[in-house]
């Protein structure tokens, strides 16, 4: 047994990396692929490697830690990912298969590796993600029945900034860390702000994108990014920035809003730079870690020797030592899952990640109402700069800014609301379709036009 | 045509639902396609910093002490051999019939410093090549197998650059005196021997270790003098002195001294030359042959200071040096605020200017290379057990310190010193070496140590050596017969 065993995880790496490009390539050729059944031939194929993956993920745990808590837990997670997908087959037959697909998949890697971590974290991170689920599960219908989401720009802004505001009275009142307790539950606020501030920029400049709404809608966005600032959240007023900025020019179409946007960016970074502390040690340390290994640079550089170790293939599911990275369960999750599971695994997870910011973008670029198309892209950039913020960070290509990366990462408010974001992304996808049916009379005029046109070339 | 019609409603009613998971680009516009491009872009960036992270920096990056993640690999890999450049044993690790591993070094303590030691801490190649040693890189289906039957993979093997023969002719010639010797390839920046005095035996480390801690630093057998001592320059400065003023003096070649043996500055101390020797009338050449002290003080008098600082911090003082193993920074301290008698013996080489026996090679060696500095190196290549080539390590320029002109200029000194200077040892030798010597006070005694940094042959160098000898050396008259008994044994070959 004890041989079986070793080969097993031996090769379980291999298979591991094998897997993942597989999904990763079918993600790509399923949205490509014109043939329906085909195509649900290759997502039902994904569901199959997820399933595989995360057993064999269990599997490992549970022969390395011989308990009996891990089989239980791994039967109650895969009962849940297997819901999801049954419910939305069913009951939201018209939403993307392959964002639901996505989504499962890069939380069942996380499930596996925050439970390799720490059994008990993976237990809270879990029930979360099905109270998420449930809550986020109504958001299309939601969308569906309320049409007037586009009116509430102030109420918007009121609670998005009402939220922020109480975070940094907070931490610098009582030294918390961005976080908001009610009783027994934590939150942070910022999570679901970013979702609550693409609904206000998205409400204004459905309005109007003349001179006098982009001027207030700046104002607005540059006190939340500010708050955000000055409550040290350095990812969350990067993203929202760069949110604003990109939905900026989405509206207005204009190049120069988003050049000018970057240039103006430079600059308060610099001034941001020379203003306050903890903006230079972020750079410092990113600059040359090495000399501060003992403090500051201490969880970037066991970050590095994390994915230093990992090397192409990992060193194998609890084989190496990712619990030396300080927190490595929140915002070093990605380093983590590169020491064990290898460059090639995580590559793939970034091909992932980019495959659902291009769902993202391509309903928006499909939506016929202003409104929806701006909500689309705006919620695109918040989760694609949040994956490369992290990303990025913990392989000390940009600074560190702290994010998390969405459902892989171990926190509640993340898991929550990505979760509802991928949900709303979704309610469009379903919109969109029943909008094509409705609209369906304008398309016939228009296809009798193309045979008019066919016609006269004969 | 109604029908037709109809055929096209249902068509396009099938596409419609078909397109939904498309990526649609007829339908996109212009500002989505730009968004989406600039992310696809940064996506790109991530995936390809990460692979090239890990082909090119993690390797180099995880050798680190803080990566604790190293020592869980030794519980499934036997630590692999140091071996030298002809491939002897120098480290190896044997396991007996119990399974406990034992570090043995053959040559004891010849290679004590520049090899390490593999525990207490970890020192020299044994902590440079940590990793490398670490990892078994010999076939995949060896390492299944091994992992299967639980037995232990050999790591892979490090090839060093140094040389036996060598070695043991610079751990005879420094004798029982406390001091070091460097040799390097000026070319490459390939160590071929370093020695440090007082030695330790490496296999008697686990019974020794708790004694040998307790020396103090003067006494110290741990600390490897080669890259950690830090000595007063002396003479040997001289060199760099002398490029300063070069530079500064386009018309060196008419500068003319008359030393008296001494040369006193108003309100500032005294120099005298060695023994007091009244050297008389010289020229540049001369003096540097002479090592004239007076004829230095007065030249360090006319350079400007801040000058003077930038060339020898470019030459690696107050700098971190490209070495690989445990060492100590030079240091060179005087600046536009020091006093005239401070310049006066910081151009001699005495004041506050402290150098590392290594460091002062790759300056001797710089000129010995047309002017560039190579970067030291101890490593040649990282073999598995089969003898695949792991990692092969080149030799890599520092900088370009020195035009050719002046190196040659300093080469044409150097030589002066051996045939009418004070590096009258090597005037009989084979070959023909260029070097300069030193002797550096360090107390108020009349104890000198003694220094000679040098190259060889004058046309082609293919050897620079560094020798200190501390204060109160005997059965050696100086630094340089240690020196010459080093280069005899390597041009006797």
């Amino acid at each position: 047994m004890g041989i079986l065993k070793e080969i097993f995880f031996e090769l379980s790496k291999y298979i591991f990396a094998f897997l993942l490009m597989y999904y990763t390539y079918a993600s790509y050729r399923g949205s490509t692929i014109h043939n329906e059944n085909k195509r649900r031939y290759i997502y039902k194929l994904q569901n199959f490697i997820m399933f595989t993956v995360h057993f064999m993920g269990y599997l490992i745990l549970y022969l390395q830690e011989e308990n009996i808590d891990y089989a239980i837990l791994y039967l109650e997670q895969f009962v849940f990912l297997f819901v999801i997908i049954a419910i939305y087959d069913n009951v939201y037959p018209k939403a993307s298969r392959l964002l639901i697909n996505n989504m499962c998949m890069l939380m069942s890697i996380g499930f596996i590796m925050l439970a390799r971590l720490s059994y008990d974290k993976c237990v809270k991170q879990f029930m979360i993600a099905v109270v998420g689920t449930i809550i986020a599960f109504f958001i299309p219908w939601l969308l569906k029945k309320v049409r007037s989401f586009r009116r509430f720009a102030w109420l918007y802004c009121i609670v998005g900034l009402a939220l922020l505001v109480s975070v940094l009275l907070g931490s610098r009142i009582f030294g918390a860390n961005l976080v908001l307790t009610i009783g027994v539950v934590s939150v942070q606020p910022a999570e679901f702000v970013k979702i609550i501030f693409v609904m206000f920029i998205a409400s204004m400049f459905n309005k109007s994108t003349d001179f006098k709404q982009i001027v207030i809608t700046t104002v607005v966005a540059g006190a939340h990014v500010l708050i955000l600032v000055a409550s040290n959240d350095l990812g969350a007023a990067l993203i929202f920035f760069v949110v604003y900025l990109m939905m900026l020019y989405e509206a207005t179409k204009k190049t120069m809003y988003l050049l000018g946007g970057l240039v103006a960016g430079s600059v308060s970074a610099c001034v941001a730079y020379e203003l306050f502390s903890h903006v230079r040690t972020r750079v410092l340390i990113w600059l040359d870690p090495w000399t501060y290994i003992d403090d500051q640079g201490y969880q970037i550089t066991q970050s590095l020797f994390s994915i230093g170790m990992g090397s192409w293939f990992g060193v194998g599911l609890c084989s190496g030592m990712p619990y030396k990275i300080p927190v490595a369960e929140k915002d070093f999750m990605f380093s983590a899952i590169t020491e064990e599971f290898g460059v090639v695994f995580s590559v793939c997870i970034i091909l992932i990640c980019l495959n659902c910011l291009m769902l993202m973008m391509n309903i928006a670029s499909m939506c016929k109402t202003n409104f929806y198309r701006l909500v689309a892209v705006g919620l695109a950039v918040t989760y694609g700069f949040q994956v490369f913020l992290t990303v990025g960070g913990v392989m000390k290509l940009i600074p560190l800014t702290g994010v998390t990366l969405p459902f892989v990462s171990y926190g509640g408010s993340s898991m929550i609301s990505s979760i509802i974001l991928f949900a709303i992304i979704n309610g469009m996808y379903i919109m969109r379709q029943d909008e094509g049916e409705s609209n369906e009379a304008d398309k016939k005029t228009g296809k009798v036009k193309i045979n008019e046109k066919e016609k006269n070339r004969k | 045509m109604k029908q037709t019609k109809k055929q096209g409603k249902s068509k396009s009613m099938k596409k419609k639902k078909i397109e939904s998971d498309m990526y649609d680009k007829a339908a996109r516009n212009k500002e989505t396609n730009t968004i989406s491009f600039i992310f696809v872009g940064l996506f790109m960036i991530l995936a390809g910093y990460l692979i090239y992270f890990s082909a090119f920096i993690g390797p180099d990056v995880i050798n680190n002490s803080y990566n604790k993640r190293i020592d869980n690999l030794s519980e499934r890999v036997v630590r692999g051999e140091i071996l030298s450049a002809d491939g002897n044993v120098l480290a190896s690790t044997t396991t007996d019939a119990d399974g406990n591993e034992n570090r043995v070094y053959p040559y004891g303590s010849v290679f004590s410093h520049v090899v390490g030691l593999a525990s207490h801490g970890k020192s020299g190649i044994e902590k440079l090549s940590n990793f490398f040693l670490l990892s078994a890189n010999a076939n995949v289906l060896e390492q299944i197998a091994n992992d299967v039957s639980s037995t232990k993979a050999v790591g892979d093997n490090v090839v060093t650059t140094l040389n036996v023969s060598l070695q043991q002719a610079a751990y005879n010639a420094l004798g029982n005196n406390k001091g070091a010797v460097v040799v390097m390839e000026p070319s490459t920046g390939k160590i071929l021997a370093m020695v440090s005095k007082p030695d330790y035996d490496p296999n008697d480390a686990d019974a020794m270790m708790n004694e040998w801690i307790t020396y103090d630093s003067a006494d110290s057998v741990l600390l490897n003098r080669a890259t950690q001592g830090l000595y007063p320059p002396g003479s040997t400065f001289k060199i760099l002195t002398t490029i300063e003023f070069i530079r500064e003096n386009p018309q060196y070649n008419s500068f003319n001294y008359s030393c008296t043996g001494s040369t006193t500055t108003k309100g500032a101390s005294t120099i005298h030359c060695f023994n007091e020797t009244v050297h008389g009338n010289e020229d540049l050449n001369r003096a540097f042959a002479n090592s004239c002290n007076s004829a230095f003080a007065t030249i360090g008098q006319t350079l400007n200071v801040q000058n003077y600082k930038t060339l020898c911090e470019s030459f690696a003082f107050n700098n971190d040096l490209p070495i690989g193993i445990e060492y100590n920074k030079s240091s060179f301290k005087l600046d536009t605020s020091s006093n005239v008698s401070e310049i006066m013996e910081t151009s001699i080489g005495q004041g506050r200017t402290q150098i590392t026996p290594i460091h002062n090679l790759m300056i001797v060696a710089t000129i010995a290379n047309k002017g560039v500095m190579m970067q030291p190196y101890f490593v040649d290549k990282v073999v598995t057990t089969d003898n695949q080539v792991v990692q092969q390590y080149n030799p890599t320029e520092y900088k370009k310190l020195m035009t050719e002109q002046e190196a040659k200029t300093l080469t044409g000194y150097m030589r002066s010193v051996v045939t009418m200077g004070t590096g009258s040892s090597f005037k009989n030798s084979s070959y023909t070496m260029v070097g300069k010597t030193g002797s550096a006070q360090y107390d108020s005694s009349e104890n000198y140590h003694s220094w000679f940094v040098g190259f060889a042959p004058e046309e082609n160098p293919q050897i620079a050596i560094s020798v200190i000898l501390e204060g109160g050396y005997t059965n050696v008259a100086s630094a340089q017969v240690v020196a010459k008994k080093v280069t005899d044994a390597y041009f006797s070959k």
